[in-house]
C-alpha cells in the first residue's frame, strides 16, 4: 500500500510565558492509503493538537520543537506558524469537525458554504457547482438536499448539520480526513448512523482517516489501525485486532478492562489506577529531562 | 420580514412616545421657573402677567393644561413658542434637517473608521499594529464629545486656523433652501459652492460626534471579531486553506456586526444628546443649539416638542438598527 502521511518524531510545544511547555513528545505515525487509524486518549494526551499539526492549524504559541510531517510525496518540514501547505495540498486533507453546532457559519447558506469550499478544488461554473453540492447531500444521506441547500446552519438539527460537515469534508476528495472526534457532540442513536456514514463513505472512496476518539468502542467497529496516546507520547501502536486481545501496555490492559460490557452488567468497573497515571506522567518527565541533555 | 412587523413595531412605539410627552410635561411644571417672569420685563403689572398666563393656558391646572395638549398634538399642533413667538412645529421643522444632516455625517465617519480600524486590528493581531490601534482607541474613547469640539476649535481654529468654527456655511453665499436640508438640496440644485462650505464647517462639530462614538464601535466591533475568530467555523475555514484576510471579511465580519450594530442603537442616542453641546460650541443652527435657548428661557411648548423629537427620532433609529439586525443574522428572523 502506498504511504499517504508520515509523521516522523514530532515534537510540539505551547509557548506559556517564557517556558515551553512539551505537548507531543516524539509522534511517529505511518498511514498507509486506505487505512482508518484510531487515536485514542484522555483529555490533555495530545491527540486533538496531533490532528492539528497535520492540518497545519496550530495556535500561534504552539511551536514545532523536532520532527516533520510528510504528506503523499512533499516532504514538508513544520515550521510554527509558517505556511506548510499549497492550496493544492490543502485540498488534499480535511477535517470532520467534533461541535456541528459551532462548526458552520451561522449567517451563510448551506449550499452558499458548500459551494465555496467547492469553487477551490473546481472550476466549473456556479449552476455546476451546485449541482454537485446536491449530489455530496444527497451522498450524505440528507432528504431533499435542494433545500437544504437553500437553509441556514440553525434550520438544520446536530445530526443533519454533521452530516453536512461531512459532506464538506469529502467534498474536496481529500487523500486524509481527520475526523476529531465526530460524535462526541451527537445523542447514541444519531452518533450510530453517523459513525455508518462515515465507514461508508471510506470505503467508497478508499479515504485515509485517523480518526481522533476516546471512544474504544468506535474504535474496535471502525479502524484498521489504533494508536494509544498518553502524555504527548504515543504507548501502543498496531491492528485493532491484536490491541484489543492481547495488549502489551498496562495502560491498555487498564483502559480496556474501564469498557462496560453487555455481558456482564453486574461486573464493576476499574478505573485507571492513579499510580499508573502518575507513573506515566513521571515517564514524561524523565523524557524531557533526557532530551534537554 | 413583514410589514406586519413594522405595523407592530410602530404601534408599540406609541406608548413611549405618551410616556416621554407625560413625563416632560409633568417635570416642566414641577420644576421652579416662569416662562412669563422671563418675557416681561421688570416692570410688567400683575395685570399684564394674568393676562398671558391665560393667554397660554398656563393659569389652569396642571391636568387640564395636559389635556388641552395632548388634544393639540393629535391634530398636529405642537402649540406656539413662548420665546419666539412661532408655531413649535414650524420651528422644529425648520431646524432638524440641519442635526440630522450633522449626525448621519458624523455617524458615517464613526462607522467608517470604526470598520478600519477593528478589521486591521484584527488583521494584525498580537502584533505592534495592533497596540497601537489599541492604545489610540483608548485615548480617543477617554474624551468626551465636548472636550473634542473645545481641543479642535483650539488647534484647526485658533493655533492653525484651517477650519471655519462657527455656523452652518458662509454666509456670503446666499442660498435661499425650500427643506433645510442644506447638502442633499445643494447638491440636487447643482449649487456645489453650497456643499462644499457646508461640508467645509461641518468636519469639526461632526468629528467631534463621532470620535468617542468611533473609539468605542471600533473597541467592540473588534473584541467581537477577536471572539469570532477563535469560533470552530473560522477554524474548519483555515483547514479549507482560504487566507486570513478572506476568512476576516467573508466569515468572521458579518457575525461581528451584530453585536457591534445594536451597539450603535444604544450609542445613537448619545449622539443626539451630544448635539445639545456640540452644536452650543460651534454655533450650529439644529435642534440641539435650540433645546439649549429654549431651556434657557423655560420655553414650555419648544421643550417639549424638542423632547418628543428626540423620541420620535430615537425610536426610529432603534427600530431601523434592528432591522438592520435581522438582515445581517438569519438567525434573529421571524418564520
Amino acid at each position: 500500500m502506498t504511504k499517504i502521511l508520515a509523521v516522523r518524531d514530532l515534537h510540539l510545544a505551547m509557548r506559556t510565558g517564557e517556558k515551553l511547555v512539551p505537548v507531543l513528545r516524539g509522534i511517529n505515525l505511518n498511514l498507509p492509503q486506505g487505512e482508518v487509524h484510531g487515536l485514542v486518549g484522555e483529555s490533555g494526551a495530545g491527540k486533538t493538537m496531533l490532528g492539528r499539526v497535520i492540518l497545519d492549524i496550530l495556535p500561534p504559541n504552539a511551536v514545532v520543537t523536532a520532527g516533520h510531517v510528510d504528506y503523499a510525496t512533499t516532504g514538508s518540514p513544520i515550521k510554527s506558524g509558517g505556511r506548510i501547505f499549497s492550496n493544492r495540498e490543502r485540498s488534499g486533507i480535511s477535517l470532520i469537525p467534533q461541535d456541528p453546532m459551532t462548526s458552520l457559519n451561522p449567517v451563510k447558506k448551506i449550499g452558499k458554504q458548500m459551494v465555496e469550499i467547492l469553487n477551490r478544488a473546481h472550476t466549473d461554473p456556479p449552476r455546476a457547482l451546485q449541482e454537485r453540492a446536491e449530489a455530496l447531500l444527497a451522498e450524505v444521506r440528507i432528504k431533499k438536499p435542494k433545500e437544504v441547500l437553500k437553509q441556514y446552519p440553525h434550520h438544520l438539527s446536530g445530526g443533519m448539520r454533521q452530516r453536512v460537515l461531512i459532506a464538506m469534508a469529502f467534498s474536496s476528495e481529500p487523500g486524509i480526513i481527520i475526523a476529531d472526534e465526530p460524535t462526541t457532540a451527537l445523542d447514541v442513536s444519531v452518533q450510530r448512523r453517523v459513525l455508518r456514514l462515515i465507514r461508508d463513505l471510506q470505503k467508497e472512496r478508499n479515504t485515509t482517516i485517523l480518526f481522533v476518539t476516546h471512544d474504544l468502542g468506535v474504535v474496535a467497529k471502525l479502524c484498521d489501525k489504533v494508536s494509544l496516546m498518553h502524555s504527548g507520547m504515543i504507548l501502543e501502536q498496531g491492528l485493532v485486532s491484536e490491541v484489543f486481545h492481547s495488549p502489551s501496555h498496562p495502560y491498555t490492559r487498564s483502559l480496556l478492562k474501564a469498557i462496560p460490557r453487555y455481558d456482564q452488567p453486574h461486573e464493576k468497573l476499574t478505573p485507571v489506577a492513579e499510580g499508573l497515571q502518575s507513573q506515566l506522567l513521571d515517564e514524561a518527565r524523565k523524557y524531557d529531562q533526557q532530551r534537554q541533555v | 420580514m413583514s410589514h406586519w412587523y413594522l405595523i407592530n413595531r410602530l404601534l408599540l412605539a406609541l406608548p413611549t412616545l405618551l410616556g416621554a410627552v407625560t413625563i416632560t410635561f409633568v417635570l416642566l411644571r414641577v420644576v421652579p421657573g416662569d416662562p412669563i417672569a422671563m418675557m416681561t420685563g421688570p416692570g410688567a403689572t400683575e395685570a399684564d402677567i394674568a393676562q398671558l398666563r391665560a393667554h397660554y393656558g398656563l393659569d389652569q391646572s396642571i391636568v387640564d393644561q395636559f389635556i388641552i395638549y395632548l388634544g393639540q398634538l393629535f391634530t398636529g399642533d405642537f402649540g406656539t413658542s413662548i420665546s419666539l413667538r412661532q408655531d413649535v412645529g414650524e420651528l422644529i421643522a425648520g431646524r432638524l434637517p440641519v442635526t440630522v444632516e450633522l449626525v448621519v455625517i458624523a455617524m458615517c465617519i464613526a462607522v467608517g473608521f470604526a470598520l478600519i480600524l477593528a478589521l486591521k486590528g484584527v488583521y494584525w493581531r498580537d502584533r505592534w499594529p495592533e497596540r497601537l490601534i489599541d492604545s489610540f482607541i483608548g485615548v480617543i474613547v477617554a474624551i468626551p464629545d465636548f472636550l473634542w469640539a473645545l481641543s479642535l476649535i483650539l488647534i484647526l481654529g485658533v493655533a492653525i486656523p484651517v477650519m471655519p468654527i462657527f455656523g452652518r456655511m458662509d454666509l456670503t453665499i446666499s442660498f435661499d433652501s425650500w427643506t433645510n436640508f442644506y447638502l442633499i438640496e445643494s447638491l440636487l440644485r447643482g449649487r456645489f459652492e453650497v456643499t462644499r462650505s457646508v461640508l467645509y464647517h461641518m468636519v469639526l462639530p461632526a468629528l467631534s460626534l463621532a470620535l468617542p462614538l468611533m473609539a468605542i464601535t471600533a473597541r467592540v466591533l473588534k473584541s467581537c471579531l477577536n471572539a469570532e475568530m477563535n469560533r470552530e467555523y473560522i477554524t474548519l475555514a483555515r483547514t479549507r486553506g482560504f487566507g486570513r484576510l478572506r476568512i476576516i471579511y467573508r466569515e468572521a465580519l458579518r457575525n461581528a456586526l451584530v453585536p457591534a450594530t445594536a451597539l450603535s442603537g444604544v450609542q445613537f442616542t448619545f449622539l443626539i444628546g451630544g448635539t445639545v453641546l456640540v452644536e452650543r460650541i460651534f454655533g450650529y443652527p439644529g435642534i440641539g443649539n435650540m433645546a439649549i435657548d429654549a431651556v434657557i428661557n423655560r420655553d414650555l411648548p419648544l421643550i417639549q416638542g424638542l423632547v418628543l423629537t428626540f423620541a420620535v427620532l430615537f425610536i426610529l433609529v432603534n427600530l431601523f438598527i434592528d432591522i438592520c439586525i435581522t438582515l445581517i443574522d438569519p438567525r434573529l428572523r421571524y418564520a
